[in-house]
């Protein structure tokens, strides 16, 4: 299938007294037409960092993107022309953010949150015509009684209901690709499970692809087509979904699943298996590669030299010198 | 013998609809909750956010007072115990907070955090160092962070502070409200392990809450599932997640995520149609699942059903099992 976005070699360091930081180091990955790209790793891996460098919101000044690409379908996006970015910010990458509560504004009805969107990016639609857009968008992501909801404020609405605006809002553009930051870690199971249901249902229904980023293993194996497993700024590996799941690569890729609880099926198994260790701090990444310290079949050229990405087949690959 | 007894415990809460106003109404946060925790055993409660699982660990470590309803804890009642006659209980109780940043003071060293519960119930002073000691030896960590602060440790490093200060009074029962859940996957298999190390070691009783079923489906011996307030079914782990018999349980067992489930087959599978919530001036006596419900019956409309036991100390709230 077609690639929609591709990034090759991306880099974001911390700029820090003359000293580069580090966090997102040489990643490179592409998402598909109407596809999932699932992005795991744990806190501090650089899932976020990787997310915002794609259009360049990074926030702080300090924080840069030094190089690598990014290309939208075959177009290359400049990441230092801010007005190229403005155009592509929201109207063909729309992001979902963890917090529905604090990204929300919370003196602004659900409706003026909406239409800002709609005058920024969609010209096309009448004015008198807003509102009835508005309200069949609302019932898209699901939400009932979507008419009397539009004139209400995010602190009268429940969280799954939150997140669903967030998602409708990044909807009402049209975009080519949804960038989903963790966007079910706020919420219940049970909402949970219908937020990844609609995710789906967008994926299909209006062949958009997603950029889903989470530290759940379990959520990311359910929804996504490819898998992208990061660990301390890099990405350690990368393959079709399935293929990840049956046979893990990585060392690192591999002991996630083992700490899986619901791994377990035995009742005689009274220990979770886990890593070693720590995760290590940006700016404090081992020599050679990032993962040996931790890494139970590491071996001598581990500790001295870092593994490139290797290619095993199509579409599969792992940073590991086992390969 | 159970060590811990819940019975009927009921917490209220007054409001007002205006500043001006009398109290109008009132909410149940916990509604005739009755659990028992075995000695040496887990008890994992799980719920929703908001359904009352923090109260109810406030009200088991006299944090608050339930409206009605009695604690025993080894066969003694605590609830309408005075604070002075209490303190003795207090140090056998202990809880583990869900956020680790939070929850340790940041100006202490860790030694001071940790002795803090010692000096409160008058240990000796030369005494305590010594102990210290021990602790930060059991939950694994070296003597070398007995002098850090906490913004100096890592999530996984303050959780282990966390646990080491709730046993340094050696209590036998520990109220885990959502320890693991803000901690990394690889970090809270290690915490998961050492808590468990620790029940064997000294025969501590858990009341484990968390939100995440398998987590939860691994550490407990029985399980009890809430909702707005009220338990809906209560049983051994094996029977819950074998056997649900309540439509809640059904509908949260089938919402755990898991790469070995496809999500393209739940389409068809019923779910929380809205996120309901009681208009607070009306009254509504029947089942608080009722609107949510796949398979609602009149009687549902009437009356909240009570806990009928449907297998070997299983038990359920639901008409259908009337």
């Amino acid at each position: 299938m077609a690639k929609l976005l591709e990034v090759k070699n991306l880099n974001t360091g911390f700029h820090h007294e003359g000293r580069i930081i580090p966090l997102v180091d040489d990643v490179s990955f592409f998402i598909e037409k109407q596809s999932i790209l699932g992005l795991v790793g744990e806190s501090g891996s650089g899932k976020t960092m990787t997310a915002l460098s794609l259009t360049n919101l990074l926030i702080d000044r300090n924080c840069r993107v030094d190089n690598g690409r990014v290309m939208l379908e075959g177009k290359e996006i400049s990441l230092s022309d801010e007005n190229c970015l403005k155009e592509k910010r929201g109207k063909e990458i729309a992001y979902i953010f963890q917090e529905p509560t604090t990204s929300l504004n919370p003196v602004m009805s659900i409706r003026e949150q909406i239409e800002e969107v709609l005058l920024m990016h969609r010209t096309d639609i009448e004015r008198k015509s807003i509102k009835n857009f508005i309200i069949t968008q609302l019932q898209a992501v699901g939400i009932h009684n979507s008419e009397k909801k539009i004139s209400s404020f995010p602190h009268q609405l429940s969280g799954g209901e939150k997140q669903r605006v967030m998602i409708a809002m990044a909807m009402v553009s049209r975009p080519k690709l949804i960038v989903a930051d963790e966007p079910t870690t706020a919420l219940d199971v049970t909402i949970q499970a219908q937020i990844l249901t609609l995710l789906l249902e967008l994926k299909e229904n209006f062949g958009v692809s997603i950029l889903f980023i989470s530290h759940d293993l379990n959520i990311v194996g359910q929804i996504s087509d490819y898998i992208a497993v990061m660990y301390a700024g890099q990405i350690v590996e990368f393959s079709k979904a399935k293929e990840l799941i049956n046979c893990p690569r990585h060392p690192y890729t591999i002991g996630l699943f083992n700490c899986l609880p619901n791994r377990i099926k035995h009742a005689n198994v009274k220990e979770l298996s886990t890593i070693q260790g720590e995760v290590p701090k940006a700016g404090n990444f081992p020599d050679g590669c990032r993962f040996h310290p931790r890494c139970p079949k590491k071996f001598d050229r581990c500790s001295k030299e870092m593994p490139p990405l290797i290619s095993l087949k199509e579409d599969q690959e792992v940073r590991c010198w086992l390969y | 013998m159970a060590i811990l007894t819940l019975k009927d415990i009921t917490k209220k809460y007054l409001f007002k609809n205006s500043f001006f106003s009398f109290y109008s109404g009132e909410i149940k946060a916990v509604d005739g909750v009755c659990l028992e925790l075995e000695e040496g055993k887990t008890l994992g409660l799980v719920g929703e956010s908001g359904c009352g699982k923090s109260t109810l660990a406030n009200i088991i470590l006299k944090l608050i007072e339930p409206t009605t309803g009695e604690v025993f804890f080894n066969g003694k009642e605590i609830t309408q115990v005075r604070e002075k006659e209490f303190r003795p209980l207090r140090r056998q109780i202990q809880i583990v907070f869900q956020d680790p940043y939070s929850s340790l003071s940041l100006r202490l060293r860790v030694k001071d955090i940790i002795a803090e519960p010692l000096e409160a119930c008058l240990m000796e002073k030369n005494k305590i160092l010594e102990r210290v000691k021990e602790l930060i030896a059991q939950v694994g960590l070296g003597q070398e962070y007995l002098v850090r602060f906490p913004h100096q440790l890592s999530g996984g490093q303050r959780q282990r502070v966390g646990i080491a200060r709730a046993l340094a009074t050696s209590p036998r029962v520990l109220v885990l409200d959502e320890a693991v859940s803000s901690l990394d996957l690889s970090t809270q298999a290690q915490i998961i392990n050492l808590l468990i190390r620790l029940q064997e070691q000294y025969k501590l009783s858990y009341l484990f809450i968390a939100h995440d079923l398998s987590l939860v489906r691994f550490v407990s011996d029985t399980v009890a599932v809430m909702y707005k307030g009220i338990i809906f079914e209560k049983g051994p782990t094996e029977m819950i997640y074998d056997n649900p018999a309540h439509p809640y349980t059904k509908l949260l067992l089938n919402s755990i995520p898991s790469f070995e489930k496809s999500l393209k087959n739940r389409k068809d599978r019923y779910m929380i149609k809205q996120d309901f919530s009681l208009n607070k001036s009306e009254k509504f006596f029947g089942c608080s699942f009722y609107q949510n419900c796949p398979k609602p019956m009149p009687c549902c409309e009437k009356q909240m059903p009570g806990l009928k036991e449907i297998g070997k100390n299983h038990f359920v709230s639901c008409f259908c099992y009337e």
